[in-house]
């Protein structure tokens, strides 16, 4: 069965410099909320600026981290979502950075024959022009 | 549902800048063969090996389509790679190519073809040869002109990647397309007939 999508091994946290934070799932529903189009690695031609959710324009970010699942919290949450001990991958951000975080999906399809698969998504994470993390499904940094 | 749902597709019929007639989704494969369809079982459309000169197989169109974007907010920097070696008997001078767009197009928009509004119907001679993608005359539109037109897939592995869409996609809908072709060279360069080795080619793309 093809879901459309990877299952997920991390969910993103982001930390403001007022001491309030936001899950990308809420721990109390699951429901997802979502995430600033600027951390995009590629800044990308066209898309709105009203994509930016507004409390992205409103707060300023100081950590944001890739954090696994647990098993209570992956329960509360409407889709395929993996709880393993992987590490946490975090990144302090100083006044001026920029935030680089995405998932980098994968799909495989074959050309006269072979497969179509889902392979295993990169977890990024870095500061624009510094050195960007790729975190693999299994939380080992890729080379 | 919470991430996008995206998935890999081909399209064929129709007309010129109008899309195709025919939207397919690549749930396993897809097939290069001398007639413009989309049939993964059906082999009697093969690239026969010419005499003299090349034959080619009619262009697909090959995308990614975000069925769904749910609540992810963007996705964008649509790549394609393989792992570097096409291991097909198309002799000395074949190839697995993709259409290109020059350096300025490619900074700006990626080598992909916009769809539907650039999509070029695949024509040819059906059980003998496609048009090759840079036919100043049959060719596919939206590459004609372009330097190069064309380029051997070989050439975009994990490290060096195709950039295909840097489209900033909020919605769902059709990313840029792949656009692939066969060359066949003749039985005295190399080229052996017959069915041919499973080969797989990757897109990436960045959700957040």
């Amino acid at each position: 069965m093809d879901l459309g999508y990877r299952p997920l091994v991390y969910m993103w946290v982001a930390e403001f410099d007022d001491g309030s934070a936001l899950p990308q799932f809420d721990p109390d529903t699951g429901k997802q909320n979502r995430a600033d189009p600027r951390w995009l690695p590629e800044k990308g031609v066209g898309g709105s600026e009203d994509s930016t959710p507004k409390i992205f324009r409103e707060k300023t970010l100081y950590k944001f981290g890739w954090y696994p699942f647990s098993k209570e919290i992956a329960a509360k949450i409407p889709m395929v979502v993996i709880p393993t001990r992987n590490p946490i991958h975090t990144v302090e951000l100083k006044e001026g950075d920029e935030l680089v975080a995405c998932r980098r999906n994968h799909i495989e399809f074959g050309i006269m024959g072979g497969g179509y698969r889902r392979v295993g998504s990169h977890y990024l994470l870095g500061i624009r022009g510094g050195e960007i993390k790729t975190i693999g499904e299994d939380g080992n940094i890729q080379q | 549902m919470v991430v996008a749902d995206v998935g890999v597709y081909q399209l064929t019929g129709g007309a010129d800048g109008g899309g195709g007639s025919a939207e397919n989704e690549v749930a396993t494969s897809t097939r290069l063969q001398t007639k413009d369809q989309f049939d993964i079982t059906d082999i009697d459309f093969p690239i026969p090996i010419p005499a003299a000169g090349f034959y080619y197989s009619y262009w697909i169109h090959v995308y990614l389509k975000i069925e769904n974007i749910q609540d992810a907010t963007r996705i964008n920097n649509v790549v394609l790679f393989c792992d570097g070696s096409i291991d097909w008997t198309f002799g000395a001078g074949g190839e697995l190519r993709v259409g290109q767009k020059d350096d300025a197009g490619a900074v700006d928009a990626g080598h992909g073809c916009p769809m539907d509004a650039d999509y070029d119907l695949a024509t040819g001679t059906e059980g003998t040869t496609g048009h090759t993608i840079e036919d100043g005359a049959n060719g596919h539109g939206y590459y004609i002109g372009e330097t190069p037109e064309i380029l051997d897939i070989e050439n975009y592995v994990t490290g060096a990647r195709m950039l295909v869409d840097s489209t900033n996609h909020d919605a769902g809908g059709k990313c840029k397309a792949a656009v692939l072709q066969v060359k066949l060279d003749t039985a005295g360069n190399g080229a052996v007939q017959g069915l041919q080795a499973d080969e797989t080619l990757t897109f990436a793309y960045d959700e957040i």
